[in-house]
């Protein structure tokens, strides 16, 4: 049988033995020169390294901390990779590509449930936000998108509103919504957290009644029953907000947030839910679904004549035909114009 | 090592970045084991399962709590108020002193997961008063308009090598700045001539003199970065030259040039293989480093015995897995 000569320590000094090694079926034999012989058994050896063809090798024993075999020949590794095929390098890059490819694929499964079935971590933290938190973060938000806070109330117009939203939330059943409108330069209109929606001067100006601007309310009330604005930052603020920050630097989280907000799409199945929920309400409130299909309608002719910035509101709230089909499949009910003339009017005048 | 660097490069993005601790671990053994001393090699026993879980206590314990801290700065204050913005300087001076920390115990960490001949290295210091050391000497920067560096990073390195142990036996370094003072006074003055024409061209408000000041400033830069360079020279192979353990003296012999010719060419493979050669790099970079150390002398190598601290008894639990260089 072949012996190598080897340099053994230890573990207690770094002070080293020559020694004399030889492979056999049960494990390495190392022969130091007092006459002691130990025996490493080939399944409790272990190299940080891998042990390659025609390069020196380096092994410890498991269950001995810090005792070590040095073998310099170039032969030796060879070998004992043929004694011990756990030590080689197929085996370790096989040992350690297994559980990295279950973590990629728990991940893949991971991101696939969450992309399609209901279940979401992000709303899950966002239920866990304390109410009076929603409201400072969604003023805040509020104010960041309109240069400080300056919203329209003209005392008429106000009145107006606050009765529309009362109309459609008479006992603020689902929480107290607070409407408001402001110049923001676009067409459209958003909730912030804490059941704050803003609508843009614009966009009540191109509703021709107030029951297309109750169904637009009404949608919006919507996305904030289902807490889709909190979710939606929980999101970007998890994801991207994070990530920057690990890249060094504080990201100014409001105006990104403000500027995520506006042109924020939500998924096709929280714009059907809204849309669900805006049906819900102005059905409670007896006001008539026609407005609500009407302004989709005209939002997508204004689409297709490619007029102004006119894709903002599309995008945000993209007013596919299954939208519309869908609003319109729906049994009308008995109901009264969102407001009378007079304050609808005056509402119009808000910003005024 | 490219071949290393592609496979490390794959699997981080198929498993969606979390293989990075594990090639990190990898490229780490390699490098170790490619190192001699007395013909041994050296080992690395850290893993790529420590690296995460450090990595996650680090996302945990202060990622976390920093997003919430500056959200909550915000909405609390208002954007861009002069409040929000007044509650950074805190979040400034904490991350100050926890990068001296996060060095230190960086070096800890490999200094425990690194073995000779089965022996392992330590340190004998506390990572939150190098932490504190680290914090007040940086601000000693702002009144001696970065004078007293070359003071400092002697002061540094000394902690940093008198702390290091192999086994039972002290790593130990006699240094002082002044040796230093002289190629720092020539990398300071250089990036004064720098600043110069740009002071001249704030105060004079003119596009004029701003052109001026560039066209003024542009050549000196490149001066300045070879004299920088020429300081870090003089400081590493001075440093290594006061370092001993036990009979043996360290030997460092860099040169300008040949670091310059590292540094451009490091550059320029990280430009072409957009980072994913980083292995690479580090090799070229040890090996570049080991081919200029020396280390001269006797050492009654049965005296080092092996190291007894925390880390035998109580194993590889969480707190060690902080000790990682996540700065």
């Amino acid at each position: 049988m072949h012996d190598w000569p080897g340099t053994f320590s230890d573990g207690q000094s770094a002070a080293a033995q020559v020694a004399r090694v030889r492979l056999s079926a049960r494990g390495v034999e190392i022969a130091l020169p007092g006459g002691e012989t130990l025996l490493w058994p080939h399944e409790e050896i272990f190299s940080t390294a891998p042990v390659l063809a025609g390069q020196p090798v380096n092994i410890g024993l498991i269950s001995q901390h810090g005792a070590r075999l040095h073998v310099e020949d170039p032969h030796f590794a060879a070998a004992l990779v043929l004694r011990a095929p756990k030590l080689g390098a197929k085996h370790r890059h096989w040992r350690l590509l297994k559980p990295m490819l279950a973590v990629a694929a728990l991940i893949a499964i991971f991101i696939a449930v969450v992309t399609f079935t209901d279940f979401s971590p992000a709303r899950i933290i966002a239920s866990q936000i304390p109410e009076k938190t929603r409201m400072l973060f969604g003023e805040r938000l509020i104010a960041s998108m309109t240069r400080g806070g300056k919203t329209c109330s003209n005392p008429k117009g106000a009145q107006a509103l606050k009765k529309l939203v009362l109309r459609l939330n008479p006992h603020d059943e689902h929480g107290a919504f607070r409407v408001r409108v402001a110049r923001l330069g676009m067409l459209n209109a958003f909730t912030v957290p804490g059941r704050q929606i803003v609508v843009s001067d614009k966009l009540l100006q191109f509703a021709d009644t107030p029951d297309e601007l109750a169904g637009v309310i009404a949608h919006e009330m919507g996305h904030a029953i289902e807490i889709h604005p909190e979710t939606s930052l929980v999101r970007s603020i998890g994801l991207s907000l994070g990530l920057e920050l690990m890249m060094g630097g504080a990201p100014d989280i409001l105006r990104e947030g403000a500027e995520y907000i506006v042109q924020m799409s939500y998924s096709r199945r929280a714009e059907r839910q809204a849309d669900d929920w805006a049906l819900k309400l102005l059905k409670e409130a007896a006001i008539p679904k026609k407005g609500f299909a009407a302004f989709f309608v005209k939002l997508q002719k204004k689409r297709g004549t490619g007029e102004g910035k006119l894709g903002e509101m599309l995008s945000t709230h993209p007013a596919t035909q299954a939208r519309i089909d869908h609003i319109r499949h729906i049994a009308a009910w008995p109901a009264t114009p969102a407001l009378p003339d007079k304050d609808w009017k005056a509402l119009k005048g808000i910003c005024g | 090592m490219g071949g290393l660097s592609l496979k490390i490069w794959i699997l981080t993005l198929i498993t969606f970045g979390i293989y990075y601790f594990w090639g990190k671990t990898e490229v780490r053994r390699r490098l170790w084991n490619a190192v001699r001393l007395n013909g041994q090699p050296l080992e690395y026993t850290g893993t790529g399962k420590e690296l995460f879980l450090g990595f996650l206590i680090v996302t945990v314990l202060i990622f976390i709590p920093v997003i919430a801290y500056v959200i909550a700065l915000q909405v609390i204050f208002g954007p861009d108020s002069l409040m929000a913005n007044a509650g950074l300087i805190p979040l400034y001076l904490v991350f100050f002193y926890l990068t001296g920390v996060a060095i230190y115990r960086a070096q800890r960490y490999r200094l425990r997961r690194t073995r000779w001949r089965g022996i392992r290295g330590t340190m004998s210091g506390n990572p939150w008063r190098f932490g504190w050391t680290y914090f007040w000497t940086l601000l000693t920067l702002i009144p001696t308009l970065g004078w007293s560096s070359p003071w400092r990073h002697v002061k540094l390195a000394r902690i940093l090598t008198n702390d290091s142990r192999l086994g039972s036996r002290n790593f130990s370094m006699e240094a002082s700045a002044r040796p230093l003072l002289a190629p720092f006074a020539l990398m300071w003055a250089s990036w004064l001539l720098i600043a110069a024409p740009w002071i001249y061209a704030a105060a004079d408000e003119s596009k004029k003199s701003a052109l001026l000041a560039l066209g003024l400033s542009a050549p000196l830069v490149l001066l300045a970065l070879v004299l920088s360079i020429r300081y870090q020279v003089r400081a590493a192979n001075y440093l290594a030259g006061q370092t001993r353990f036990e009979g043996a003296v360290f030997g460092l012999a860099l040169t300008i040039g040949s670091l310059i010719g590292l540094i451009v060419t490091n550059l320029l493979i990280a430009m072409f293989t957009l980072g994913i050669f980083t292995p690479v790099i580090q090799t070229r970079t040890a090996r570049y480093i080991i081919k200029r150390l020396s280390i001269n002398g006797v050492v009654n190598l049965a005296a080092i015995t092996q190291a007894t601290d925390a880390l035998e008894r109580t194993g590889e639990g969480l707190a060690e897995a902080f000790d990682v260089d996540m700065f």
